[in-house]
């Protein structure tokens, strides 16, 4: 007899009576394969800490840096700040930004400098219309060596001066009375006009107003940093997958006794790519938190207070979603192989002795 | 009215090794009725693993054709085959092969978690298995907790989860002494009778000579002979030690 009389069997698998792995149940198995392997599991899950608080400590350095650029010029702890930065190209101290990189960061500083300049030089021309012919010798000197002074090849100590100038004179109209609050627009001409010192009467005592533009901890990023971030990443996803494929064939018996008992492909790549998933979320969690921390910490010691008034929490807190996405997504695409790998397994290697 | 459990026909199976080939079943015919319980005697190499594999519906036949309850396993899926594995059939291995992350109770429930019952009534059922095998007292111990013996009841309560009617043994007393080998049959032996459920066994172990109700030899990929019980004479000796 050839024909099928019990047809129940394969109409009750297609019907009602399926086969299923409660979320519930994969979640409580994931949570217990974990454990058992807990020092292995913990030196995968470091990886992607690493990985992680790499990103998110680029990020969030690019972040503070580009926040306390665009500060309000009017804030004495922002130009502070900003000397400070050309005073480390000037001398050469590591991890200083070279020349050229200070051109991009400061160059609405630079416009000013420059306008700032022509303005003393206009000063200078003008008071040589009344001034007897030994002042105007002296007016001329005074006014050739302001020339030279701002000419392209020195715009860092021009930089320098130009800043200097400025604290000075914010630091000299500290106390004064007089507010007019001044909003500063980003990227308006307002805070690149000459009189960004601003005159005697008008002391800005402008709230911190939300510097930089969102996103920007992207755009601002340097290559190199990009490529070290690429890199980290890339080098992180292979090494979770070689673990897991290591676990896999560790547990070969685990997966065929499992299917013996009627568990489906999708249930095994179910189980570990809910392993993956669990270490990726942690492990991302604690390298958002730490890469966070130790990047504004070290913001913190190299520009002092204005890092925490004008910190850019929109920003990180953007970044940090970012880098969670990330990372979820590597520990799921580094399982992705290991995982199928796993569900092709025949249900016979539950058999195999070892003899 | 006698059904046929498993039925092979003419199965053949050929291992290709590189240039060699490797005739493991050279047509083998075989009918096992519901209720009964069947050893497959032979030694190494003589295809005993590979038929068991077949009748298990764990490898297809390179020719012939296996019937497990007249429906022909070549022709399943593999949904329709983790169906077969889920509420048919009723594994137990040499190796126990208990899940070594999970307790007793929660290795004899995974079947009936896949099964789709609720988890109460899993809880309950698998209880009931686990005292019946008689580990009532181990329901939270993890296998490294377990002897031998013991895990071995554990995949047998495991087996009878979804009340198979079907169990297939690999060699279940392989990893135990002669005491504890001598339980589990005796445990086999049990579900047997008290709940009909099939039992085929592969083996080598001459204690399951006297529970079995049939025994079939097998050399050289051909069944040898099949004996029924009442045929055999069996000259044990025994071992000095408790019954």
């Amino acid at each position: 007899m050839n024909s099928k009389p019990q047809t129940d069997a394969r109409d009750e698998a297609r019907i009602g009576k399926q086969i299923r792995l409660p979320w519930s149940k994969a979640i409580e198995i994931a949570v217990k394969s974990i454990k058992v392997r807990f020092w292995r599991s913990m030196i995968t899950m470091s990886s992607i800490v690493l990985a992680i608080a790499f990103l998110m400590s680029i990020w969030t350095s690019t972040a503070i840096t580009a926040a306390l650029d665009a500060g309000p010029q009017h804030d004495i702890s922002v130009v502070r700040s900003k000397t400070i930065v050309v005073r480390g190209t000037i001398d050469g101290t590591a991890g200083a930004p070279t020349p050229d990189e200070l051109k991009s960061r400061f160059a609405k500083d630079l416009v000013a400098a420059q306008l700032w300049n022509d303005e003393l030089i206009e000063e200078k021309e003008d008071a040589k219309d009344d001034a007897t012919s030994d002042e105007k010798k002296k007016l001329d000197v005074e006014i050739a060596e302001l020339k030279t002074r701002a000419t392209a090849d020195k715009h860092v100590e021009f930089l320098h001066t130009y800043l200097k100038a400025r604290r000075q004179r914010l630091e000299s109209m500290k106390g004064k009375v007089d507010a007019v609050l001044q909003q500063e627009r980003v990227g308006s001409d307002e805070d690149v006009a000459p009189q960004a010192p601003p005159d005697d009467s008008a002391v800005a005592a402008a709230p911190p107003v939300a510097a930089g533009y969102v996103g920007d901890f992207l755009l601002k990023m340097s290559p190199t940093d990009t490529w070290l971030a690429i890199l980290a990443l890339l080098v992180c996803l292979v090494g979770i997958a070689n673990a897991m494929f290591m676990t896999v064939q560790e547990r070969f018996r685990e997966i065929g006794t499992m299917k013996c008992l009627g568990a489906l492909d999708t249930f095994i790549v179910k189980l570990f790519l809910l392993e993956s998933s669990a270490l990726g979320f942690i492990g991302t969690l604690l390298g958002i938190i730490v890469g966070m921390f130790l990047s504004s910490l070290r913001q913190l010691i190299v520009y002092k207070s204005p890092t925490l008034t004008y910190y850019p929490g929109l920003n990180i807190i953007l970044a940090g979603v970012l880098a969670a996405f990330i990372g979820l997504l590597l520990s799921i695409l580094a399982a992705i192989l290991p995982a199928r790998n796993a569900a092709r397994m025949e249900p016979v290697e539950a058999m195999r002795v070892e003899e | 009215m006698k059904q046929t459990i498993v039925r092979t026909r003419a199965v053949t199976k050929i291992y290709t090794m590189g240039k060699v080939e490797v005739h493991a079943l050279r047509g083998v015919d075989l009918e096992v009725q519901a209720g009964e319980y069947i050893s497959i005697m032979g030694p190494s190499g003589s295809g005993k693993s590979t038929l068991f594999n077949m009748i298990g519906g764990l490898d297809k036949p390179s020719d012939g054709k296996v019937y497990i309850e007249e429906v022909d396993v070549a022709q399943l899926d593999a949904y329709e085959l983790a169906w077969l594995r889920c509420r048919k059939i009723g594994y137990i291995f040499q190796t126990f092969n208990i899940i070594p992350v999970m307790t007793a109770l929660e290795n004899v429930t995974l079947p009936m978690i896949f099964a789709g019952m609720t988890t109460d009534e899993s809880r309950d059922k698998g209880v009931e298995l686990l005292k019946r095998v008689g580990l009532g007292d181990r329901l939270s111990h993890k296998p490294f907790e377990l002897s031998g013996g013991q895990q071995q009841r554990v995949a047998v309560a495991r087996a009878m989860a979804n009340d198979p009617s079907l169990l297939l043994a690999d060699e279940p007393t392989g990893n135990l002494d002669i005491q504890t080998g001598t339980e589990i049959i005796e445990l086999m032996k049990q579900m047997n009778e008290e709940d009909g459920v099939t039992i085929i066994s592969a083996t080598h172990d001459h204690k399951m000579l006297s529970a079995s109700d049939r025994i079939v030899w097998i050399a050289d990929g051909r069944i040898d002979r099949i004996e029924a019980r009442g045929d055999i004479k069996i000259e044990l000796g025994t071992i000095e030690g408790e019954t």
